[in-house]
């Protein structure tokens, strides 16, 4: 349970401007409502594409039996071609990889781009506070008198931003009062903090049983729903379930980022390579062939390699976060 | 037009998405906010699943509604400082 103080300026201000917005927004809001409703009821009397009636294993042995009654309009233009072009089982999954295989591959650099951008943001006010304090050192050694008092004025401002949280509870408090709670606070942090053992055991539980149907959903993307990405995502909860359990320092020592970074890349080149391999045969970009040496789709490597790419990536990138995290909390 | 159950069940669960939304919108504390965000996610969910859209469906619960929400609580932390001490 987090209790915690409202910040000044996350808090609303309450006008005549705001009601008079607030009037607008739930009229937008309304109007929405209105609109999906009546978009959503219509979509339902639609024919569907895919009703679940559909035997995949009998499709896989002959694709030709699939009957486009139930199908309308582009759909049934996609699945006669896919079905006649590709070998792939799923049209969702053959659409992802190989029409659109392109697609797929920029979702990717956005991931990338995602975690290069976290990554200068977030390492930089470490770096920054190292230099200064470098800085400050080479300045004491040089003028000790200006030193002392740039150190002084550290020291006071210490004080000041470590007594200011609970000083805004005790505001008539003395000196010596603000001082030991001070002394308490620092206390508090110094002690490892034990995670409940009720949250401790459901992570222990939950933990294989999120990387198992993780790599499951990752796995079967080719005959069922899910794909590497969906599987991605739940395989790097298991980021999520050990600092739940176990906090942040056992984080850093279960998981090693650079790994998880490399990983990504490799993943990224990967499924690139993979896609070139269409070209090099002289088909397309990202198009699917049975390699029969290996007798593989190229497309099921393929989703293997995004799903390898998500789960080193979104890893990362909450390791990161839960990282920033822990620093906070030793300030 | 017959009123079957995936149309009443569409309306209601377009009814929940929106009334998170609303409560995420109007919340005064910012936790409740993200809490509601993740409701609305989920609804959403609910309702791709309901469009035949499983794939979907995966990705909007995963990122939706914990991903999301995670990193949200994360920042939240990060700027109000660190609250269990108070």
């Amino acid at each position: 349970m987090l209790n915690y103080q409202e910040p000044a300026f996350l808090t609303v201000e309450e006008n005549e401007q705001g009601a008079k917005g607030r009037l607008w927004g739930l009229l937008a809001l309304g109007t929405i409502l209105l609109f999906g409703i009546v978009c959503a009821v219509r979509l339902g009397a639609l024919a569907p594409t895919f009703d679940g009636a559909v035997d995949v294993a009998a499709l896989e042995q002959n694709p030709t039996a699939y009957t486009l009654d139930r199908a309308d309009g582009a759909a049934a233009v996609i699945v006669a071609k896919n079905l006649a072009e590709t070998a792939a089982k799923n049209i969702c999954f053959s659409v992802v990889f190989n029409f659109r295989g392109y697609d797929t591959m920029g979702e990717s650099f956005i991931l990338i781009a995602a975690l290069a951008g976290s990554l200068c943001i977030l390492r930089t006010p470490k770096k920054a506070a190292q230099k200064k304090a470098g800085e400050l050192t080479q300045k004491a050694q040089l003028q000790s008198a200006e030193a002392e008092n740039t150190a002084a004025a550290i020291r006071a401002q210490e004080q000041v931003a470590a007594a200011s949280a609970p000083a805004q509870e005790h505001g008539a408090a003395g000196e010596v009062s603000q001082e030991q709670i001070r002394k308490e606070a620092a206390e508090q942090t110094r002690r490892p903090r034990l995670r409940s053992i009720v949250v401790r055991c459901c992570a222990n539980l939950f933990l294989p049983l999120a990387i198992t149907f993780g790599g499951y959903v990752i796995l079967h993307g080719d005959s069922s729903p899910g794909g590497g990405f969906q599987g991605g995502v739940l395989v790097a909860s298991a980021v999520l379930l050990v600092f739940l359990g176990y906090g942040t320092k056992k984080l850093s020592t279960t998981f090693r980022m650079g790994f998880l970074h490399d990983s990504e890349t490799v993943a990224e080149l990967l499924y690139i390579a993979i896609g070139l391999i269409g070209v090099l045969v002289g088909l397309d970009f990202a198009w699917n062939f049975m390699i029969d040496t290996l007798s593989v789709e190229t497309a099921v490597l393929m989703n293997n390699a995004v799903g390898y790419h998500v789960m080193t990536g979104i890893g990362c990138l909450l390791i990161m976060m839960l990282g920033m995290l822990s620093t906070s909390e030793e300030e | 037009m017959g009123i079957d159950l995936v149309s009443v069940l569409n309306v209601l669960v377009l009814i929940g998405a929106l009334a998170s939304a609303v409560v995420a919108v109007q919340a005064r504390r910012v936790l409740e906010s993200i809490i509601a965000l993740a409701a609305a996610g989920s609804f959403m969910a609910v309702e791709f699943l309901l469009l035949q859209a499983p794939d979907v469906a995966i990705a909007e619960a995963a990122v939706g509604a914990v991903l999301g929400t995670v990193l949200y609580v994360i920042a939240l932390r990060r700027v109000v400082g660190k609250g269990e001490n108070k």
